[in-house]
């Protein structure tokens, strides 16, 4: 990981993608019995992915319905739950320790790019109480507890009584901060008149409710500068089942794929991968998954590539736009009456 | 309390008043004339609603309320008469029809109203434009219908159980559709001790087809059956059996004809179905004996058994069908359980379905109907004859 981040060329990155996940297949057909049957009547005689697309994938849902693990009970050093958006069942997601390792140094990888070497002091908007539960960490608390490490002398905004939060902001006059919260948390909580010039905010979470609110990510951001002065706003990307991987917004507006993963934008009819600029539904590649079988996942999300290897950030690879969620379908039929 | 109403008028209304209102009203003889030219007229404004064009499950519907149609349930009815038995209406109906088979609540009314009982129904506060044309006839016709439609109304309100306790307490009979949770729910609210109740919960149906016998227009017939409400009707077939020799060859046949009707009639998934399908499908595979699987389409996914060993009927609609092919009926029968309910038939002969039906002896399967016909309302429904259920039996010699 020490090479230089977003400096392959797309072709190469999915040749070499495409034989890293190859590999995965075999490793979780081998050790993961549902998966192996799964894949075994999706992808009959798969034997080697020549693109990254033709990587048998598996809907993100399944890891609400089905417990899919690749190592042995008695290994899972941890385990991620995220309940989506939608508050049925939650995901969950098996680590040992040397895949949660390999999460955290990627990330740390990833972000040390967008935010450089230097920890900076950080705010974080939202309280503590969302990390009660170390074992079963909600979306929001391992998003604050993967971030903390970027940051030091860390300010939770939500537990902080004005005159702490004074202090905080009177020590670090200095230097640059780091912002940090989920995007509807920030939108709600970071108060106006703070001076934050020269600070680095990096928000995730998706846009679902600011869109109810018709906010779009150009208004955020002028919000954002208006409320603090910060300039430079990182949206990002990502989800719990492929933690370690995301995709973090450049200066241009364009969530880049990581070196370690990737996207497939496929059209919703033919299932195909759709060509660039054409809107279809997501799926996330990540070279990481190896406790579980989460390397290629296709979401519920709607997205397309907004550039290969040209994004004017000159960052290499694909980047992407989200474009929100598949709506939830209502079928008709005999369904319950009482409930509604 | 105050409830919206929607027929015999849109508006708003005291339900304790609504409920006196229709107690305090006669009951009209099984049949009567009024009864016969209420439902007739029904039919009429359902045929002639240029909305209704739009909605083809109103066609069968309106069929269904023909004079003609209506007539021959009458002459079933008086020759079902048995000597020195008088067959009477039990009173006040209180109906709990689903949210979303949206023409479920007019046929549970109209039996109940034929047999002479006076009905009130409640409906979900979300509607369907289905719903709302159908709502509309009624109040029409009921203004010109007066001593029929006096009888008769609709009440919505949300998923409050106070206006359901009220009305339970007043009916001589409740009839609850819709799926177990609501089945349930309601059936906990007291009933007045002399009153019975009719209760329709989840249902899984299939269809099955003997290889030897192949019959034309099968596919036709499935799609129909199958994809009219999504999949998601109580008698929507989504287990295909296929039986005898060449069962597995005839049911991939009959599936690639499904798909092509599927294509040439435009039937199409909103792609949130579509995933869901899939996702469901995936955890089929992780978990079930499935010998294949065939995506044909977003809107056709086929998933074939080895076996139905433990099969245990959740679905998700939308164009899923499980496929099985076995040697005889008589394997079938032994997988037969009581939530099965329609099931629809190709190419056997009456005594091999009578000796199906005497094999399974009660333990599933309400109706067998040929293809085409599962979502054909009959008065023989999840086991209960409803003309029977509706009325009391006076024994007057």
């Amino acid at each position: 990981m020490a090479e230089r981040q977003y400096a392959t060329p797309q072709a190469e990155k999915a040749a070499r993608l495409s034989e890293r996940l190859t590999a995965l297949v075999h490793h979780h057909r081998a050790a993961c019995e549902p998966y192996r049957r799964i894949v075994d009547r999706v992808a009959p005689g798969f034997s080697a992915a020549e693109r990254v697309a033709d990587v048998p994938h598996l809907p993100v849902s399944l890891f609400k319905t089905h417990e899919l693990r690749s190592i042995p009970a008695d290994e899972v050093f941890k385990t991620l739950t995220s309940s989506g958006t939608t508050g049925q069942q939650p995901s969950r997601v098996f680590l040992d320790r040397a895949s949660a390792a390999a999460q955290t140094r990627t990330l740390a990888a990833t972000m040390q790019h967008w935010l450089g070497p230097k920890r900076l002091p950080m705010l974080i908007v939202d309280t503590r109480t969302v990390l009660h539960d170390r074992a079963q960490f909600s979306a929001r608390g391992a998003g604050i507890l993967g971030m903390s490490p970027f940051g030091r002398d860390h300010l939770y905004l939500l537990d902080a009584e004005p005159d702490q939060v004074r202090a905080w902001l009177d020590k670090h006059r200095e230097g640059p901060v780091l912002v940090f919260g989920f995007t509807f948390m920030v939108w709600q909580h970071l108060p106006r008149g703070v001076d934050l010039r020269g600070g680095i905010l990096v928000h995730s979470g998706g846009w679902k409710r600011l869109v109810e609110q018709a906010v779009t990510p150009e208004a955020f951001k002028a919000e954002i500068r208006e409320r603090t002065g910060i300039e430079r706003v990182h949206n990002f990307y990502g989800m719990a089942e492929q933690t370690g991987t995301v995709y973090v917004e450049c200066e241009h507006g364009a969530l880049h794929a990581p070196d370690d993963g990737d996207v497939v934008i496929r059209d919703p009819v033919t299932w195909d991968e759709a060509p660039r600029g054409e809107q279809g539904v997501v799926e996330v590649v990540s070279t990481l998954p190896e406790s579980y079988p989460g390397h290629a996942l296709l979401t519920e999300d709607l997205g397309r590539v907004v550039a290969v290897d040209d994004c004017p950030c000159g960052r290499m690879g694909q980047a992407v736009e989200i474009l929100g969620r598949v709506p939830k379908a209502e079928l008709r039929g005999c369904s319950d009456t009482a409930g509604r | 309390m105050l409830v919206e109403t929607l027929v015999p008028a849109r508006g708003e209304a005291e339900l304790e008043e609504i409920a006196d209102r229709l107690a305090a009203r006669p009951s009209a003889p099984p049949f009567a004339p009024e009864l016969i030219d209420f439902c007739h007229a029904l039919s009429r404004a359902l045929f002639t609603d240029p909305r209704a064009r739009r909605h083809p499950e109103l066609v069968p519907l309106a069929s269904f309320l023909r004079r003609a149609s209506v007539t021959a349930l009458a002459d079933e009815f008086a020759s079902d008469a048995v000597a020195g038995v008088a067959q009477v209406p039990r009173g006040l109906a209180f109906h709990v029809p689903p949210s979303s088979v949206d023409t479920m609540f007019v046929y549970s009314l109209a039996v109940s109203l034929l047999v002479g009982n006076r009905n009130v129904v409640r409906l979900s506060q979300r509607r369907s434009e289905t719903t709302e044309v159908l709502i509309d006839a009624l109040n029409a016709v009921a203004a010109e219908h007066p001593q029929a439609g006096g009888g008769l109304a609709v009440v919505s309100y949300g998923h409050e159980l106070e206006p359901s306790a009220l009305l339970s307490r007043a009916a001589d009979v409740r009839v609850i559709w819709g799926g177990d949770a609501t089945v349930e729910t309601i059936r906990a609210l007291p009933l007045a001790p002399h009153a019975t109740e009719l209760l329709f919960g989840d249902r899984f149906s299939l269809a099955a087809l003997d290889a030897s016998t192949p019959e034309e227009d099968l596919a036709r017939r499935l799609f129909n059956d199958a994809y009219w409400f999504d999949q998601m009707g109580c008698s929507s077939p989504r287990l295909v059996v296929g039986v005898g020799d060449g069962a597995r060859e005839r049911l991939e046949r009959l599936f690639d004809e499904l798909h092509a009707e599927v294509v040439q009639r435009g039937y199409e998934l909103e792609l949130g179905a579509t995933l869901a399908k899939r996702a469901y499908a995936y955890g089929a595979l992780a978990d079930r004996p499935v010998r294949a699987y065939r995506e044909l389409g977003n809107e056709l996914t086929v998933l074939e058994l080895e076996t139905l060993e433990g099969f245990d009927r959740t679905h998700p609609g939308a164009g899923l069908f499980y496929a099985v092919a076995l040697d005889s009926l008589d394997e079938l029968a032994d997988h037969v359980v009581r939530k099965d309910q329609t099931m629809t038939v190709s190419g056997f002969d009456g005594e091999t379905l009578g000796r199906f039906v005497r094999a399974v002896n009660g333990r599933g399967i309400d109706r067998i109907v040929p293809f085409g016909e599962a979502l054909t309302f009959g008065r023989y429904w999840d086991g209960y004859d409803l003309l029977g259920e509706l009325t009391r039996r006076v024994h007057a010699p």
